[in-house]
């Protein structure tokens, strides 16, 4: 849970993520927001901190913080932020929010299965999501599937795989879904998820429906059915992000990520990505219509 | 009038690129193609804390099409006034109108210089619609329109028509729509979608969220609750179902049952009055 940072805070309700990769996004944005706010440019930034380096070496760092793949030392963060003109408790929880330590051992266990940086990436913002939204052209996206239905859309991978796979993505629902103060989660699943039938015994399809039955249940959770056939432009699923702003009061609902299939989409796409989000959800059936169509889904079979 | 490039607080509006528009922002998350990336940017914004915002924007454009075609085709009216009718859109209530009467009267009003133009280069061929540039705050002066005064007779009923707008208007602002309910003759209708509080705390966090966004960088907004929404019927006989959530107000799927858990349905409320 993202945990309030004590009295030093007071003035802002931070909400500092869970995982390395939200806080080091959440630097980021810190960091884009203090120095907009200063009304500076990278180049101008560069130069204040550093007059004496060469400003496009000091540019480049700037940037990469900013898109959270860069560290800064401490010292130099201070500096910066300084020069921002932000107030001591800002500088305090960016200093939190600073990458220190790397722990070897988060990514053991059924987890191991994420053994990319781009899938341990997504997972981690995954985890620290304040909301998560899903369009599923062709399968039942990994959040929503039971344990059956994810190990029957793995086959065709070698037998221990597919287990150790399965077993990462349940341990990806405990750390989501079962959370305390778990993501909202919205869900738009073309019809055709439904009528492609994993492969393995008949039943897989109907517990898939019954547990997407159950979710949908859950408050957090809105499940809708488009009948309109697979979304224009998205083979994958689409998944995109919002991530709580470190300082919520400066939530600026810019502070998005997403990708499509296992692919991580450019900052430069998300736009469009989000206009076929609202296509999806204009068009799709209203919730409970949705829930009565994969009843009568199932009764048909 | 005007501080250092900023518009003037009323009156009718220059389309500005720079600075989103609640006409451009609502044609994009509606689909449409008439917006700047200022307002998609802000329309995005909006989505990202109240995903099924788009969802919402459907059923008021149905509700508009259930309420036209009812006036038009069951109750008899052939003159609607449509204040702060938006971008053109698909299914709009002239074409709605029209379909069944075509000698329907239809004016669009909006104070939104880009929405206007569009309006009336689709209208050229039209000699019964026209669109106007005013802001409805100024009822005088949306009275007294040339263009307005060639096309409605106020002898005859006329349905005024104010769909997602008069959450634009503050209360103290609110008083002028009486203006126009004394121009109409009985037996007019005032027709009314608006935006409320959600009812569960979740929702209604996301909504505050979005709501802090837009009133600060798009258009501020007064959301209203039934009773606020009845006091702008004032005394017009309030048809059945009363006022109730937009999908609810007579559905002509029959098996439409309201969901309590659909959250787009939570955020808007929708009636129709009968002026006497
Ligand atoms: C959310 S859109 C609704 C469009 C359309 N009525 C519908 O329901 O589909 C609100 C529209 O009201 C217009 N508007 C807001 N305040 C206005 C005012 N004071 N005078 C004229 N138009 C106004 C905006 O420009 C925008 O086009």
């Amino acid at each position: 849970m993202p945990w309030p940072l004590g009295t030093a805070m007071t003035a802002f309700d931070a909400a500092v993520a869970r995982t390395p990769t939200g806080r080091r996004l959440q630097l980021a944005a810190l960091c884009h927001h203090l120095r907009a706010r200063a009304g500076l440019t990278q180049l101008d930034a560069a130069r204040t901190v550093r007059p004496g380096m060469s400003s496009g070496v000091g540019q480049n760092k700037i940037a990469r913080l900013e898109r959270g793949d860069g560290g800064m030392r401490e010292a130099d963060l201070i500096a910066l932020l300084r020069a921002y003109g932000a107030e001591d408790t800002v500088i305090e929880l960016a200093c939190t929010l600073r990458p220190r330590y790397a722990k070897r051992d988060r990514w053991g266990g059924p987890r191991a299965a994420y053994d990319t940086d781009s899938s341990r990436r997504y997972v981690d913002l995954e985890e620290d999501a304040a909301s998560i939204r899903l369009l599923g052209s062709e399968m039942i996206p990994d959040l929503l599937a039971c344990e059956s239905y994810a190990y029957a859309a793995l086959a065709g991978q070698p037998a221990r795989l597919r287990r150790a796979k399965t077993d990462a993505i349940l341990s990806r629902h405990d750390r989501v879904l079962c959370r305390q103060d778990p993501p909202e989660i919205y869900a738009v699943l073309s019809e055709s998820c439904f009528y492609r039938r994993p492969p393995g015994p008949p039943t897989v399809l109907e517990e898939q429906l019954d547990h997407l039955t159950a979710l949908a249940g859950q408050p957090n959770i809105t499940v809708q059915v488009s009948t309109f056939g697979a979304t224009p432009g998205v083979q994958d699923a689409l998944t995109l992000l919002r991530l709580p702003h470190p300082v919520q009061s400066l939530d600026d609902l810019t502070f998005a990520w997403g990708r499509i299939g296992d692919d991580p989409i450019p900052i430069s796409r998300i736009e469009a990505c989000e206009r076929l989000w609202s296509s999806a959800v204009r068009t799709a059936l209203r919730p409970a219509d949705s829930l009565r169509f994969l009843h009568e889904f199932k009764e048909q079979r | 009038m005007t501080l250092s490039g900023e518009q003037p607080a009323y009156g009718p509006r220059e389309s500005d690129p720079s600075k989103p528009s609640p006409a451009r922002v609502y044609d994009y998350i509606l689909g449409g193609s008439h917006y700047y990336p200022v307002d998609e940017a802000a329309g995005n914004r909006m989505v990202r804390a109240l995903p099924l915002v788009p969802a919402l924007m459907r059923y008021n454009r149905e509700f508009l099409q259930r309420v036209v075609h009812l006036l038009t085709g069951e109750y008899g009216i052939r003159q609607f006034i449509d204040f702060g009718s938006g971008l053109p859109t698909e299914d709009n209530v002239h074409e709605v109108a029209q379909a069944i009467a075509p000698e329907t009267r239809v004016v669009y009003i909006d104070y939104e210089r880009g929405a206007v133009d569009l309006g009336r280069e689709i209208l050229a061929d039209n000699p019964h619609a026209t669109s106007i540039h005013a802001d409805i705050r100024q009822p005088e002066h949306v009275l007294a329109d040339p263009d307005l005064r060639g096309l409605i007779d106020f002898d005859k009923p006329v349905g005024l028509l104010m769909f997602a707008v008069l959450h634009f208007i503050s209360d103290e602002e609110l008083p002028m729509i009486e203006r126009y309910r004394r121009a109409v003759c009985p037996g007019s209708y005032l027709v009314i979608s608006h935006g409320t509080t959600a009812q569960t705390a979740r929702v209604a966090a996301q909504q505050n969220l979005a709501k802090k966004d837009y009133d600060q960088r798009t258009e501020r907004t007064w959301m209203r609750n039934k009773d606020q929404i009845a006091a702008i019927f004032g005394d017009a006989e309030i048809l059945h179902p009363g006022i109730v959530h937009i999908p609810d107000w007579r559905p002509t799927d029959s098996g439409y049952t309201p969901d309590p858990d659909d959250e787009a349905r939570q955020l808007g409320l929708a009636g129709v009055g009968r002026l006497v």
